[in-house]
């Protein structure tokens, strides 16, 4: 096993909207966008949708970026990584 | 892999349900006691023990095992997920079939509702940060993008399943009422296209089999019909490109086809012989897949099964008819032992008014936490009384 780099654009392959919690006080709280998404390179991997994604559609173009869900009262800072709408090539 | 001159001697289970109000303890006792009392034997005929669930702490089977009695036989705890109940029936066919006893027991319990200290579970990483219905739904969105699949068919399927509960006093969910399709659509959503009706509930429950000789079984069952265990074949992942790797529930779409070719070649028999299936219906697009996986139809058919209700009670090819794990209930570790149990009503003609006319050959499946798929075939000498 090593790390490899990934493309950050890709292909929109699967999604689904998601009514639980993934853990309180995140954004995720109110419902939330899941994707499985084709980077240009590959492989397929498996991401939030940021909330600029609106109406999600299998085909679509996607551009990884990173957002933070939750800070802890500690200041520290949950991040994952997201798929947002890819404008130069939508 | 063949499991040759194994039939079924007692089996039991307890009821599917939330059992707030009972132990783990009663319910796995319940069920033990069950089956010896249905094979007419106590404990001091079991050679070998085989129990199981997900998330029991440590040694918890032993200590069950010895609410049966204290005969000193040994034990063995299988952990497979949700799979648990087929792979403990798989090591106590072995058991008999290799001759290392005569008389073989397999019990699984869970109880999501009262978990004891020293539980196990899934524990949250990453792959648990997107909750697992998340990924059946995935699963769901892409197969209606490439066949064309509406929610409308997820929604009749689960209908079938909660209607077919109705007929299985040992259900969790029994509704009062025909359940429509319209009903399941209009519940809440958990994650598109899937709603909750389409989901499958957890709670509490035990299930025990007996296992023994075909010989012993006709001394103990005279004029019966046995119930063989044909063959028993578990998988775990292999490498599909076309799958991702993170996400602990679903599991390339593969296994389950793997697992069911290797079983029907050892039992020789195909899908075209399967009379009655029960599948790992944890989320109702599941049933669907394992349609074309299982061999029930051909790739692409299984929505015409759904529109046409040919695996309801009465169609071509009955699946799930004691409610799947949908309505009859998922509680991890008992479920596949419930499966069996009910093939060994079906295949014995005892199945009530969920009973699938002439049923000979049975099929059960699940799914193990997304990595391992297990497929046992069933059938019946003789003819029903």
């Amino acid at each position: 096993m090593s790390d490899a780099p990934l493309e950050g654009a890709g292909t929109l392959y699967a999604f689904t909207r998601v009514a639980m919690a993934m853990r309180p006080g995140m954004r995720t709280e109110r419902g939330y966008w899941v994707a499985h998404v084709d980077l240009d390179g590959g492989p397929r991997v498996q991401g939030l949708l940021a909330p600029d994604v609106a109406e999600p559609r299998i085909g679509m173009r996607l551009r990884l970026g990173i957002e933070t869900v939750r800070v802890e009262e500690s200041g520290e800072e949950i991040v994952v990584h997201h798929f947002a709408a890819d404008e130069a090539r939508a | 892999m063949k499991t040759e001159n194994i039939a079924l001697l007692g089996t039991a289970m307890t009821r599917f349900a939330d059992h707030r109000d009972r132990t783990l303890f009663e319910l796995a006792t319940e069920a033990g006691l069950g089956t010896l009392t249905d094979a007419g034997i106590d404990l001091r005929d079991v050679g070998e023990a085989y129990v199981g669930s997900m998330m029991a702490p440590p040694m918890l089977g032993v200590r069950i095992l010895k609410q049966l009695g204290l005969t000193g036989l040994p034990v063995v705890t299988i952990e497979a997920a949700s799979a648990s109940g087929l792979v403990a029936l798989r090591e106590a066919s072995f058991a008999v079939s290799s001759g290392r006893c005569e008389v073989a027991l397999a019990l699984t319990y869970e109880h999501a509702m009262q978990r004891l200290p020293g539980s196990g579970g899934m524990t949250p990483g990453y792959e648990t940060l997107m909750a697992s219905p998340a990924s059946f739904a995935l699963w769901a969105s892409r197969r209606m993008h490439e066949r064309g699949t509406k929610p409308e068919h997820l929604a009749k399927l689960a209908a079938k399943n909660w209607n077919a509960a109705r007929e299985n006093p040992l259900a969790y969910h029994r509704a009062d009422h025909v359940v429509t399709p319209q009903e399941v659509l209009a519940s809440p959503s958990v994650a598109s296209p899937l709603t909750q009706m389409m989901g499958a509930p957890m709670g509490g429950g035990a299930a025990a089999v007996l296992l023994a000789s075909p010989d012993r079984v006709r001394r103990r069952r005279p004029g019966e019909p046995l119930v063989r265990v044909l063959s028993s074949s578990l998988v775990t992942e292999s490498w599909d490109p076309e799958w991702i790797a993170l996400g602990p529930a679903v599991g390339p779409p593969g296994m389950t086809a793997d697992a069911a070719r290797r079983a029907f070649e050892a039992a020789g028999v195909g899908p075209e012989d399967v009379d009655v299936a029960y599948v790992h219906d944890s989320w109702i697009n599941e049933e669907l897949e394992y349609y074309e996986q299982l061999g029930l139809c051909a790739p692409g058919e299984a929505e015409k099964l759904a529109e046409e209700g040919t695996t309801a009670l009465g169609g071509r090819i009955p699946v799930n008819v004691d409610g799947g794990l949908v309505a009859r209930g998922h509680p991890i570790g008992p479920t596949g032992l419930a499966q069996v149990h009910e093939i060994g009503l079906q295949l014995r003609g005892r199945a009530g008014r969920r009973q699938v006319e002439g049923a000979t050959t049975a099929l059960a499946q699940l799914v193990g936490g997304g990595s391992s798929a297990i497929v046992c075939l069933f059938q019946r000498d003789g003819r029903v009384a």
